[in-house]
């Protein structure tokens, strides 16, 4: 008789199998995999079903902890004033925003409306609504989706009326288009300057995070949704408060509920670049994004590469010196976050300081970042999910391995090469370059000290059995230039993203053989790294 | 700030994590206490700007015990880890006492201000009863649960702090949950 463990151990055996599978062919599975246990197969048949039945009645999907909207839904065709509801954008902690129409005499205009939440409204709140809303609608600038208009319901919930922006978040546009560190890096310089314009107005925007942030098809960058939380924020009679912050872009200060200033949207903005480089958002836990992973396997390999060196200076410095814990230590607004992005752009020295003495916090960050930077390379490179910390440790160990093999094998080539027949050496170590040194890069690409060395080490060796050997085995040692450039720098191939050190191998391996299959290679590969 | 010195909690979840039983049940404590009393100010309305989402309630929980120390991520991990359980045990112990016609350290009726999900206090015991059981049947998918529902974690959330990857933490849940409501249904 199967004990209970053991039954369990089936169930879930077969579940996972089916639920891989297509929909129609699960029970088939199942009744093939059940062989004629029928009580089996009629159980995973009714887990399998529990699935679409727990989909259908929302089960577990809200965390317990969570408030539910409470305003009641609205309908399409309900008008608030002029405006009439057309569908419902999205649902946010304040309030469910709409697209609505205007239907003027001459035309029809669209616009997005927020509706605030019955539970976050206050007599004050209405009132100092319609004083500061001149003042919202003043603003205007390209950058940023204006507040048009607002009003109060016939219930009296105050509703605001913006820009629709027909566009995508910032993250997903950036992925969408696969762009590149720089442009994102342009894109971000263009939202921090909009938040800059609204820093000199007197507003804090408070709740910076992609989805806030939206690019239309065009490119054109629009910030939507300021103004609105600085108004709730400060209301004095809102006691039992709607969700005001979005725990993984809110600064520290905004967590601990102080007061917010132009340096809290500067954190936030840290939080968005770091997210928009790296794929994953700073503190870990804290935050790491759902969408961790997926933004890096749009990374491609030349990103990711670039990325890497970026980060070994200004970048670095520039985000951390944003991600501050104190905010008076962090860049004093926007405008100065833009500048430092714009001038790490044209290739002049920032104005961010690194701490002199480490700095706790931003050690802390630091390893974060090295750490979420890593994975962005492997994922980049496999096209593997990387899912936590411990792998990308699991994965250096395992290049480590790898390298150190590489290691091991040029010390013994070096060791023997006067002793013994050289061909059957360059043979060996030609394998171990191929094999593990490659796979050591596909695992974890980029250029490091240790493999630039290794690299180095080998091209003696060769230069060192052409000593040897006179122009006897030329045909070889062009090979083995072919390979080691490769490594350095060949696109088409996990790389150094060294474009330099390679073509100066091809030009070496091209001298040294007049072999037409050799010479065809070195042509071709020489091309594509020149191109890159 | 707690009383506790910042750093304490670190300590005992490190010494908890090699098996230190007193230490667990200190980590445990001051970790519940925190929570219990956030919670508590929130509903009694003095905790003005708060956001009433677990993830908040946790992470202002965690600034205040690590006292904004740099926090190795295997310690903030168990620490994640432990604040689910106790966030479970906050809300399953409110629901008890409510459903008992009792009320237990919190004053105010809970779901004034929260709401569990759209499941009644009953639901909610009979999840966490359930879930119970799924813990000693498959250990790994009731903590997905526990992480994902009373905790209130992303699925990425949840991988890191097990330390297993996104693709199993789905399986996990796609499984725990059909479980979890198949037994609801018959039950």
């Amino acid at each position: 008789m199967e004990s209970k463990a053991e039954r369990f151990r089936r169930v879930r055996a077969l579940f996972d199998g089916a639920s891989a599978l297509p929909v129609e062919q699960r029970a088939a599975y199942v009744r093939e995999q059940s062989a004629g246990d029928a009580a089996l197969e009629i159980e995973v048949g009714k887990l399998l079903a529990s699935v679409e039945s727990a989909k259908q009645d929302g089960f577990l999907v809200e965390p317990a902890w969570q408030r539910p909207p409470v305003a009641a839904p609205i309908e399409t065709g309900t008008w608030f004033g002029p405006y009439r509801m057309v569908r419902r954008l999205s649902e946010g902690g304040m309030g469910a925003v709409y697209l609505v129409s205007r239907a003027d005499d001459a035309y029809q205009r669209q616009a997005a409306l927020k509706l605030i939440r019955s539970d976050c409204v206050s007599e004050s709140l209405v009132r100092r609504f319609h004083q500061e809303r001149q003042i919202l609608a003043q603003l205007d600038h390209p950058n940023i989706g204006r507040i048009v208009d607002g009003g109060t319901t016939t219930a009296g919930l105050p509703y605001f009326v913006m820009d629709y922006i027909d566009g995508q978040h910032l993250h997903k546009f950036c992925l969408a288009r696969r762009l590149n560190v720089e442009t994102r890096l342009q894109l971000f310089a263009t939202v921090c300057r909009a938040v800059e314009y609204l820093h000199h107005n007197r507003i804090v925007h408070r709740d910076l995070k992609p989805a806030n942030i939206l690019v239309t098809n065009q490119g054109v960058v629009k910030l939507v949704d300021f103004g609105i939380a600085k108004l709730l924020a400060e209301d004095p009679e809102i006691t039992r408060t709607a969700p005001l912050l979005t725990p993984g872009y809110a600064s520290p200060e905004q967590l601990r509920n102080e007061p917010c200033g132009p340096a809290s949207d500067v954190y936030s903005l840290g939080v968005v670049l770091y997210e928009l480089l790296t794929g994953v958002r700073p503190v870990a836990l804290m935050a790491a994004s759902q969408a961790a992973g997926t933004n890096a396997q749009h990374v491609t390999p030349e990103n990711a590469s670039q990325l890497r060196r970026r980060l070994a200076g200004d970048l670095d410095t520039i985000l951390l010196m944003a991600l501050r814990q104190e905010p008076e230590r962090r860049y004093t607004d926007a405008g100065a976050f833009a500048a430092d992005v714009e001038r790490h752009l044209v290739g002049q020295p920032v104005a961010a300081q690194r701490d002199t003495i480490a700095y706790r916090g931003g050690k802390f960050l630091r390893r974060n970042w090295i750490a979420s930077v890593a994975s962005v390379w492997v994922v980049a490179a496999s096209g593997w999910a990387i899912n936590s910390r411990l792998e990308v440790v699991q994965l250096r160990k395992q290049v480590d391995v790898l390298e150190n093999r590489t290691a091991v094998e040029i010390a013994s080539a070096e060791r023997r090469l006067l002793s013994e027949p050289p061909i059957p050496i360059l043979a060996r170590l030609a394998a171990v370059y191929k094999e593990s040194f490659e796979e050591s890069l596909r695992l974890l690409p980029g250029w490091t000290p240790r493999r630039d060395e290794l690299l180095g080490r080998a091209e003696a060796f060769l230069v060192g059995v052409g000593q040897a050997t006179g122009n006897a085995l030329n045909r070889e040692i062009a090979a083995g230039y072919i390979l080691l450039a490769d490594l350095r720098g060949y696109p088409r191939q996990p790389n150094l993203g060294d474009k330099q050190g390679a073509l100066r191998l091809y030009e070496k391996a091209k001298r040294l053989t007049e072999d037409l299959d050799l010479q065809r290679v070195i042509a071709e590969h020489e091309t594509a790294t020149s191109m890159q | 700030m707690p009383e506790e010195l910042p750093g304490e909690i670190t300590v005992l979840l490190q010494r908890a994590h090699s098996g230190d039983q007193p230490a667990r049940d200190e980590a445990i404590s001051l970790v519940y206490n925190e929570l219990h009393r956030l919670a508590s100010r929130v509903i009694r309305g003095e905790n003005e700007g708060h956001t009433l989402q677990a993830t908040a309630l946790v992470s202002e929980a965690y600034l205040r015990l690590f006292g904004g120390q740099p926090v190795k991520a295997n310690d903030s991990h168990h620490f994640f880890a432990l604040a689910a359980q106790q966030m479970r045990r906050i809300l399953v112990d409110h629901a008890r006492a409510k459903h008992a016609g009792k009320r237990g350290g919190i004053k105010i009726s809970l779901d004034e201000i929260y709401q569990i999900s759209s499941e009644p206090d009953g639901d909610l015991l009979q999840v966490d009863e359930a879930l119970t059981e799924l813990q000693e049947l498959d250990p790994e998918a009731a903590r997905v649960v526990e992480l994902r529902f009373f905790g209130g974690y992303t699925d990425q959330e949840t991988a890191n702090i097990i330390g297993i990857n996104i693709a199993k933490v789905r399986r996990d849940w796609e499984f725990a949950r059909a479980w979890l409501h198949h037994q609801l249904e018959s039950a």
